[in-house]
């Protein structure tokens, strides 16, 4: 029985189950979102931790296992999942099992393996709504009879529903007794598989019934979302419409920020006494904020979007759909939540891979991630384009954008192609696809937001400190050393940029850009550049020193500058035509960003391919940008 | 007849699931046992993926798979 010093002690509850049976929902309403990740010691397997929320009356820790539809191991990961569990170490006093009611026979056979294991497990059975439009009802006291367990109905999403549950989680009695045992039960042993699939259904069979009279098949939308014609259709169409609303819906906020940083930097300026100290606050931490915030309108937007496809189940269907094309170059249907990501940032991107059971195709995902236009790109693309192509024809601007996408993703696909025929790939299998296809559901703004939130927090922490530190060492680096304002230059923005540090540093790059027809200023801000692409923008403002006095925003200033930069010595113009677009497929194919490398390290185990990668892409991007300038000039482009 | 050949919309009831190997394992073990009934809901483009409803669900095979699974 329950004493009142149960409900005071802390327990450890542990989620486990198959996966889409609401077990990541049920963790984020007892845990109300405030949770943390971890990693199993030595692997990429990842779960989550929290607390239940104080409203709740129950002291325990929560623990959201990776899913799993059973306890016989067939890969690595589910492995240490399993290794997890049973580990002696691991305390569960309260196992939570997740069935979803629509699809119990293939639910239940995880619960008997756990029943059998002798794991202290409450059953909750979830999506009794929609087995009920489905005209189906189910007998749960029969449901917990059969199975030897406690069952309770639970609607994951609902909060009283969730508060009914903590209540039977409270007075929950662990038999003091209860040894858990590892299943000796080979997963090729087809008969074992068998037989307990004949035994979960023929509980499934009592325990299902039809509402009499309400009985219907309701309309499978998969026949038209995943339609030889029509499925194919609306994927373009959602992937048209999320990348023109990352284009146009986020124009207005960027230029929001980017008019909001100039304030500030004005406004910082005209407050704060006139000192280097000021120079330093107003044109390195101000101005490397504003550059890491600008980019969140549109990373927001793609991860609404990927919210929205994930929750609505969508994401599982765009799988599917684009699963031939990508098995074509080496790649699984799975990729495309992580190529999509991309688009976002490598960083994500690269940890969503991890869904991906073969190591082949893992490993290629993860190498032409990178390809992906990520949105740090964008602002370097929009500098560039607004610099090449005359303001009264904006729809040029807008085709060569799309360009810049388009012609990154066909690399990766040749990328990707080509590896995957190496002599020392071309042997290794490919994994089957064997994906479950959630129902639909209309996506619910809280989880959208929450996952959003999440996933842009993440991305800011990771992003921001490192663009804030590179921006102020580059302020410094181009201000040091100082140069006394009563010599004979002194006191002119070029004359200290031309003799600091970063002058020095930028002769030592300036034969390896010349070719691609920078000068050494270019030179430097395209290495500060490998520190994170949006660095770029910030460094050429501070390396073309641009006069404050213009009320424009900074583009505008920053375009004004470059329009005007000559070789030092000469009137040479730096910036043409050619220079330009070599430097857009520069950025287009290039690895300049360290923590993508860092990344690549930690989810691929090892520094070999990462350098590769780092390498391989920074290594045509420089070829392929000198042909471009070489060629165009050639050919009597300026 | 198997899996891959049926006409989207039409149901039939598994017999075997051919090939001793690990896939045909993986195959039992998601479900798809001898006596079960399948459907094809739908097939995607350029011969990609079948969707097949099972058990109260839909999980996408491709032909590969689909075709291991008699009728
Ligand atoms: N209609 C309905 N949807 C649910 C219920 N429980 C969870 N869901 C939805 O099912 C989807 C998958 O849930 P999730 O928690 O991600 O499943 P997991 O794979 O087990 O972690 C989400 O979109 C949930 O909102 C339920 O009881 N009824």
């Amino acid at each position: 029985m329950t004493t009142p010093s149960s409900a005071t002690k802390q327990r450890q509850i542990t989620l486990v189950g198959p996966q889409n049976a609401g077990k990541t929902t049920l963790f984020n309403s007892l845990t109300g979102s405030s949770y943390k990740t971890v990693n199993y010691p030595g692997s990429t397997v990842s779960y989550s931790v929290g607390q239940v929320q104080k409203k709740y009356d129950v002291v325990a820790s929560v623990k959201d296992t990776p899913g799993i539809p059973n306890l016989t191991a067939s890969s690595a990961d589910h492995e240490v999942t399993l290794k997890e569990l049973f580990s002696t170490d691991s305390q569960n006093d309260l196992i939570l099992a997740n069935v979803d009611a629509t699809q119990l026979s293939r639910h239940l056979y995880v619960i008997d393996q756990l029943k059998e294991c002798g794991f202290p497990v409450l059953v909750c059975v979830t999506m009794g709504d929609l087995l009920k439009q489905r005209g189906k009802e189910i007998d749960l006291k029969l449901l917990s009879e059969e199975l030897g367990l406690p069952v309770t109905l639970v609607d994951p999403r609902c909060p009283l529903s969730v508060g009914q549950l903590t209540q039977k989680i409270q007075t929950f009695d662990v038999e003091k007794s209860s040894k858990v045992q590892r299943l000796f039960e080979s997963s090729q042993d087809k008969d074992a598989i068998q037989s307990r699939f004949k035994k979960v259904e023929a509980i499934e069979a009592k325990v299902i019934k039809a509402i009499p009279g309400k009985e219907k098949e309701p309309f499978n939308w998969d026949r038209l979302f995943l339609h030889n014609i029509f499925g194919g259709l609306i994927f373009a169409t959602i992937m048209v419409g999320i990348f023109s609303s990352i284009f146009w819906l986020a124009g207005w906020p960027m230029d929001w920020i980017d008019a909001g940083t100039s304030w500030l930097m004005d406004v910082a300026r005209n407050s704060l006494p006139e000192s280097w100290l000021t120079d330093m606050v107003v044109d390195g931490v101000i101005a490397g904020i504003g550059s890491v915030v600008i980019f969140l309108p549109q990373i927001i937007i793609l991860f609404i979007a990927m919210g929205i496809l994930e929750d609505s189940g969508y994401l599982a269907r765009g799988a599917t759909i684009i699963d031939k094309p990508l098995t074509k170059m080496g790649l699984n249907g799975k990729s495309f939540l992580p190529l999509l990501s991309g688009f976002a940032c490598a960083i994500p991107a690269m940890m969503a891979a991890r869904t991906i059971e073969s190591r082949k195709e893992r490993l290629i995902t993860i190498f032409i991630v990178p390809l992906m236009s990520c949105s740090a790109r964008l602002p370097v693309y929009v500098l560039l384009l607004a610099f090449l192509i005359p303001e009264d024809k904006p729809w040029i601007g807008g085709l060569a954008m799309t360009a810049l996408y388009v012609g990154g993703i066909v690399v990766g696909a040749v990328v990707a192609t080509i590896i995957s025929r190496l002599p020392s790939f071309r042997h290794r299998g490919k994994s089957p696809l064997m994906l479950e296809l959630p129902a639909f559901r209309k996506p619910i703004l809280k989880v959208v937001g929450v996952s959003t939130y999440h996933r842009s927090m993440h991305y800011l922490k990771k992003a921001g400190p490192t663009i804030i530190v590179i921006s102020l060492g580059l302020w410094l680096l181009t201000h040091l050393p100082v140069v006394p304002s009563d010599s004979s230059e002194g006191g002119s923005e070029y004359a200290t940029v031309s003799q600091s540090y970063a002058a020095k540093l930028g002769k030592v790059i300036e034969p390896v850009v010349e070719p691609m027809g920078l000068d050494w200023r270019g030179g430097v801000a395209m290495t500060m550049g490998f520190a994170a692409r949006e660095v770029f923008v910030a460094s050429m403002a501070l390396m073309y020193r641009i006069e404050e006095e213009d009320e424009d925003e900074l583009q505008n200033r920053l375009l004004a500058s470059m329009r005007t930069a000559t070789f030092d010595g000469t009137d040479k113009r730096i910036f043409t035509t050619s220079s330009a677009i070599g430097l857009l497929f520069f950025f287009m194919v290039a690895l300049q960003c360290f923590p993508t490398t860092v990344t690549a390290k930690a989810e691929l185990g090892g520094w070999k391919i990462p350098l590769i990668q780092l390498v391989v892409y920074t290594g045509s991007a420089w070829l392929g940008a000198v042909t471009i300038v070489q060629t165009l000039r050639a050919m009597g482009f300026s | 007849m198997n899996l891959a050949t049926l006409k989207p919309g039409t149901s039939a009831v598994i017999s075997e699931i051919a090939g001793g190997d690990e896939l045909s394992s993986r195959l039992e073990e998601i479900g798809f046992n001898p006596g079960c009934e399948v459907s094809v809901v739908s097939r995607t483009p350029f011969r990609g993926p079948v969707a097949v409803a099972i058990r109260g669900t839909t999980i996408a095979l491709r032909e590969n798979e689909a075709s291991r699974i008699k009728l």
